[in-house]
């Protein structure tokens, strides 16, 4: 065991990659990185034509994969018609590793450097990061094999079948539901009317089974569900394990011990969709159709969030195509839920999918996005660091990562320094970190300037942590430490001791941050990444946190402590935000409790960071609080269980969020904004909502105010119902 | 980014302590032991694990231990102190009195006797008319069960055989195919271990016989319908008495055999894993409670819904066992195949008319094909159900078999349990 430094290729020499991508193609042990055939899935943002229509010549030539719905663009090269993606907006690419390789080598070689693009082609990859027991391969329907490859290339052959166009009138008022989420029931009456299902189109991306319409997984119309539901008929009722089974979103002789969510009684998908959009078939509505997207179980189960902005991109980009077939003409507003969050990122809305997001409601008129808050004001995984730290700790700030052991996932931390035009990029350092292994060992140090050699610390030959400086350019321009750490367990079987992978010791990581030249103005910013289950999903993952013997957890009369108290603690729970909800057009919801009204316990708070050029930060927190709780002790709000006629109850800032996505429909339909600014109007002209300003939750946890909307389905309470005052 | 809340938290799961004495078919609730035929075997069950009693029986009508249980000396102190000397009733005319004499073999009288008595009546009336064969001369060895029709004919006895089952062991294969990329029943066991958390708690509810969980679909008490009880754990020891050998004639290997890694999260039971007993049991009570209750008088009772619910019961039940890593989906097939062909050869024998006898051919069962009722069963509009032998290669008709129908305790327990729900 021991401390060591070692260049690092990818982040080196590839400008704009992301910051793990040493880790994930060297250390990590995943799949990606033992086997070149294997593809990942990436995002890629091009910002002029040329290196474009380089890419679309790299489609042509097999090296990555882009599904044809991207290639918007066409140039011809050597007389050869050429299609590429339009500049300007991110995509998603699938590559081998021996792609990455070709641009780290090509740093040298200008020619080759030009001739690929690399100049101004900003990757921000992601990998897979694989669980390490029983699935060492990858997931089944991102197979290598050539049929699938074809579906993804633009080579003249093969190019995604299209749809045709509804020629549907639809009713005034009609506004389209778009839910992205795990374990969707389709087939739950609570998505049907008098005519059958209210879901236009639905993609499972993940299925098994590729549908020639979309670039992997499964999709189904409207008339496809209703011909299953008719043929898992039994004498006049839908029998809907039958139903799921044949969809292919319930079998259980599908290859691979998947996770089937919609098997389940309860499911994630189930209840937000419900609260976004569910409707009893008997109130026949016809004005709210529905896109709806499931992402793949493996996506859904890291909780790190490191693979979801590409499919997140995927399924937007498809719900806007749907869209527009359902009505060419005149495009309907369209609200779309994603009630999905991680911790880190710059929390400035520059990252790629916050800037994605951003601009699809800037580019589509009466479309809109809600997103959660996120539920991690209590987990102990941000904190933050300035001038006054470094003097009461005589310049040397130490963070204790504290590494669960039984973790049998990955661990990231980040160190996010702001945004400073006299470090664009660093020229010098204003901090140098080091780092203490649980054992006592510590680590060269580390710098903010770029090309230094990245920390790494072995067992046993193999790496287990490694820890890096990048500088993330594009809209960011910050620098950024990313400490990346090995399981601590695995759950494995070995056949000899060669099988035998390393694992990280688990204890506390001191992190040690040194001052060198913070201002008072700087603020660094840290963040320890999400590691826990998703509901349904096999517990591998254990929460790290910071461990700092300052942070308050009771008070001194042991009750737990909710907010910020004026400690010296550098842990806050405070910015805490959902790490895709910082960006300025989207709708970020926190939770309160129906009874007390109150901000929940557990809702995250802001603020965000001024992003780069900017003095001010675009928003202070979540916009609003709607009920995610009956109330302290009633935990959780009913909506359907994923069987028709079921209900469940579900927590959290995931099921704040629809229910503003169903107000919003209301309020677009009405010919209303409905934007950010419009609901914020609403619930601040509805604040105090006793009369009494001292229960307003702060701004930077309670957006504008609060927004008690009674139940879409019910009014009964498991409470007495003396609390009125419900709208 | 949600936390879900159970409604039913695993307390419900505390009654473990329960398994120890599950006997079921005799253990120590069964048949000749103590409170097994004298005990409200399943129904006792309703409000949680207790009465998994097992198919004991409903003894619990007139199950009340004999004479208020006063013993014998007090009889005898007794009796010295009020019988006098020894005189016998007679007319005015010196002739002594006594009671008419029962008729032979008189089926009024089951009414009166003790339900023990009933039970092994009925038994004898169903397990001694059939006969069992192994035929190992054809390429693969098949087991059979027969009815045998029989009587006394000027003082010989003569038999006549009808066919009930027959039963062709799958090939090995199927189970765990030699080719590890190839999927098979064990890969769908492995795969339904991501259901568990889900259904854990009824998987230990239904340890035990269905009847509770068929009592939540019809209106079966002891004190309510105690013929239809007692009618039901007939068909449930018919079903087991038959099950069970052929369990033992075909001694499929269950899962747990197959892998270190299935890690039931119940016991895997002490027999064969094909046909599975869950899904016999569950499937036989099903239907001879369909059967039953479509001589309602209540419209609700002869809808196709009704006997949809009680199938998806049935499933379910028989599900579940694959769940908990005890069964292989192709068991539950077999099973529901065997349930409903005992169901309708138990409802013949109690009412005459003609049962479809079955074969199941193992060899025809594809590896992965996974256990789904509506492939199973066909359901009309008119609420007729019958195995879907078109569509599954692995049911072969053995073509129909008439039975006669004659009086018998079966028959008149049959009766009066049709004259519940009238």
């Amino acid at each position: 065991m021991s401390w060591d430094t070692e260049q690092s290729n990818f982040t080196t020499n590839i400008v704009g990659i992301d910051p793990r991508a040493d880790w994930l193609l060297t250390d990590s042990q995943s799949d990606f990185a033992k086997n070149e055939d294997f593809l990942i899935p990436f995002i890629v943002q091009i910002k002029d034509d040329l290196p474009s229509q380089v890419v679309g010549e790299l489609v042509q030539a097999d090296q990555i994969y882009v599904s044809s719905w991207y290639l918007t663009q066409e140039t011809e090269i050597q007389n050869k018609a050429v299609r590429y993606p339009k500049p300007g907006t991110p995509f998603v690419a699938y590559a081998g590793r021996r792609f990455f390789e070709l641009l780290a080598n090509a740093k040298d070689d200008k020619s080759a450097l030009i001739s690929l693009g690399v100049d101004s082609l900003r990757v921000a990859a992601k990998s897979i990061d694989l669980r390490t027991p029983l699935l060492t391969a990858q997931p089944a329907w991102l197979s290598t094999d050539n049929s699938r490859r074809a579906l993804r290339t633009n080579a003249g052959i093969n190019q995604l079948e299209t749809l045709d166009s509804q020629s549907t009138s639809w009713p005034r008022g009609t506004v389209i539901m778009a839910v992205i989420d795990d374990g969707i029931p389709i087939a739950n009456t609570q998505f049907q009317n008098s005519a059958g299902t209210r879901i236009e189109y639905f993609w499972r991306q993940d299925g098994p089974t590729p549908s020639s319409t979309v670039p992997n997984g499964t999709e189904l119309t409207k008339q496809d569900i209703n011909n299953l539901l008719l043929s898992s008929e039994v004498a006049g009722v839908v029998d809907e394990d039958t139903f799921y089974a044949q969809a292919g979103l319930a079998s259980y002789n599908e290859p691979g011990a998947a996770h089937k969510s919609v098997a389940w009684r309860a499911s994630h998908g189930a209840h937000v969709m419900d609260i976004a959009t569910g409707f009893a078939k008997e109130q026949d509505v016809k004005n709210r159709p529905i896109i709806a997207v499931q992402l793949p179980a493996n996506v859904v189960e890291n909780t790190s969030g490191s693979e979801l902005d590409q499919h997140a991109i995927d399924a937007i980009d498809y719900i806007l195509q749907r869209a527009e077939l359902m009505s060419p003409n005149e495009p309907l507003p369209l609200v779309i839920n994603l009630s999905f969050g991680q911790y880190s990122g710059p929390h400035d809305g520059t990252s790629a999918l916050e800037l994605y997001l951003d601009s699809i409601v800037n580019s589509r008129d009466n479309t809109r996005i809600v997103l959660p808050a996120g539920n991690n004001r209590q987990a102990r995984c941000h904190s933050v660091i300035t001038k006054s730290d470094f003097t009461q700790q005589q310049g040397e700030v130490t963070l204790n990562w504290r590494v669960q052991p039984d973790d049998k996932t990955h661990s990231y931390m980040h160190i996010w320094m702001p945004a400073d035009t006299n470090f664009n990029p660093p020229a010098s350092d204003r901090i140098k970190i080091s780092v203490v292994a649980p054992n006592g060992e510590q680590s060269a140090e580390l710098g903010e300037v770029l090309n230094q050699n990245d920390l790494v610390y072995s067992v046993g030959g193999q790496t287990v942590c490694r820890v890096g400086n990048t500088f993330v350019d594009g809209d960011t321009n910050r620098s950024l430490f990313t400490l990346s750490m090995m399981p601590t367990a695995r759950n494995y079987n070995i056949s000899s001791m060669a099988d035998v992978k390393p694992t990280a010791p688990a204890g506390v990581w001191k992190v040690v941050i040194k001052d060198i030249n913070v201002t008072e103005t700087t603020e660094i910013n840290c963040w320890v990444e999400r590691d826990d289950t998703a509901y349904g999903y096999q517990s591998q993952g254990r929460q790290s946190y910071f461990d700092d013997p300052d942070y308050q957890r009771y008070d001194d009369y042991t009750a737990p402590v909710e907010v910020d108290t004026g400690t010296d603690s550098t842990t806050k729970r405070s910015g805490t935000l959902n790490g895709i909800a910082t960006g300025d057009k989207v709708i970020v919801v926190g939770g309160m409790y129906r009874k007390e009204k109150s901000l929940t316990n557990y809702s995250a708070c802001g603020p965000a960071s001024a992003r780069f050029g900017s003095a001010v930060a675009t928003r202070e927190g979540p916009d609003l609080l709607t009920v995610s709780d009956d109330s302290k002790v009633h935990a959780g709000i009913p909506g359907a269980g994923t069987r028709s006629g079921s209900v469940m109850y579900f927590s959290g800032t995931s099921v704040a969020a629809p229910r503003v996505a169903r107000e919003v429909a209301d309020l677009l339909a009405a010919g209303a904004e409905a934007d950010r600014n419009h609901l914020s109007a609403i619930v601040s002209a509805q604040e105090p909502l006793d009369g009494d300003p001292a229960t307003t939750p702060a701004k930077q946890c309670g957006g504008s105010g609060r927004w008690a909307l009674d139940h879409p389905h019910t009014r009964l309470h498991r409470f007495d119902s003396d609390s009125v005052g419900i709208t | 980014m949600s936390k879900l809340l159970p409604t039913s938290y695993s307390g419900g799961i505390g009654g473990i302590g329960g398994i120890g004495g599950i006997g079921g078919i005799g253990g120590i609730g069964g048949i000749g032991g103590i409170g097994g035929i004298g005990g409200i075997g399943g129904i006792g069950g309703i409000g949680g694990i207790g009465g998994i009693g097992g198919i004991g029986g409903i003894g619990g009508i007139g199950g009340i231990g004999g004479i208020g249980g006063i013993g014998p000396f007090s009889l005898i102190t007794n009796r010295d102190g009020i019988a006098g000397p020894w005189a016998q009733p007679t007319d005015g005319a010196g002739n002594t009195l006594r009671p008419t004499a029962n008729s032979i073999d008189d089926l009024a009288l089951i009414e009166f006797w003790d339900p023990a008595v009933r039970t092994s009546l009925v038994d004898f009336e169903l397990h001694t008319n059939l006969a069992f064969f192994v035929d190992t001369d054809g390429a693969t060895p098949a087991v059979s069960a027969w009815h045998v029709d029989s009587s006394l004919n000027g003082g010989t006895p003569t038999a006549s055989y009808n066919e009930l089952v027959q039963f062709t062991r799958p090939s090995d294969d199927i189970f765990q195919d030699p080719s590890e990329d190839e999927l098979d029943q064990l890969d769908i066991v492995a795969n339904y271990i991501d259901l568990r958390p889900d259904r854990a708690e009824e998987i230990v509810s239904q340890l035990g016989v269905p009847i509770p969980f068929l009592a939540t679909i019809d209106f079966l008490r002891p004190d309510r319908t105690p013929w239809t009880l007692e009618l039901l754990a007939a068909a449930l020891r018919l079903a087991h008495f038959v099950e069970m050998r052929i369990k033992h004639a075909l001694a499929v290997k269950r899962p747990i055999e197959y892998s270190p890694q299935i890690q039931p999260i119940i016991t895997t039971p002490g027999h064969g894993s094909l046909p599975s007993g869950h899904a016999t049991e569950a499937f036989v009570c099903a239907l001879v409670l369909k059967a039953l209750l479509d001589k309602s008088s209540n419209p609700v009772h002869t809808h196709a819904l009704h006997s949809n619910q009680l199938l998806k019961q049935a499933a379910r039940i028989a599900i579940n066992r694959t769940v908990a890593g005890v069964h292989f989906p192709v068991d539950s097939v077999a099973g529901a195949m065997l349930g409903s062909t005992l169901a309708s050869y138990f409802v013949i024998r109690c009412a005459g008319g003609a049962y479809d006898a079955m074969h199941f051919d193992g060899s025809n069962y594809a590896p992965d094909l996974d256990f789904l009722w509506t492939q199973v069963f066909n359901v009309t509009p008119n609420n007729d159900i019958s195995l879907d032998v078109a569509n599954n290669n692995h049911f072969v008709s053995l073509g129909p078999q008439a039975v006669q129908g004659k009086e018998s305790p079966l028959s008149w327990l049959w009766e009066k349990a049709v004259s519940e729900w009238e």
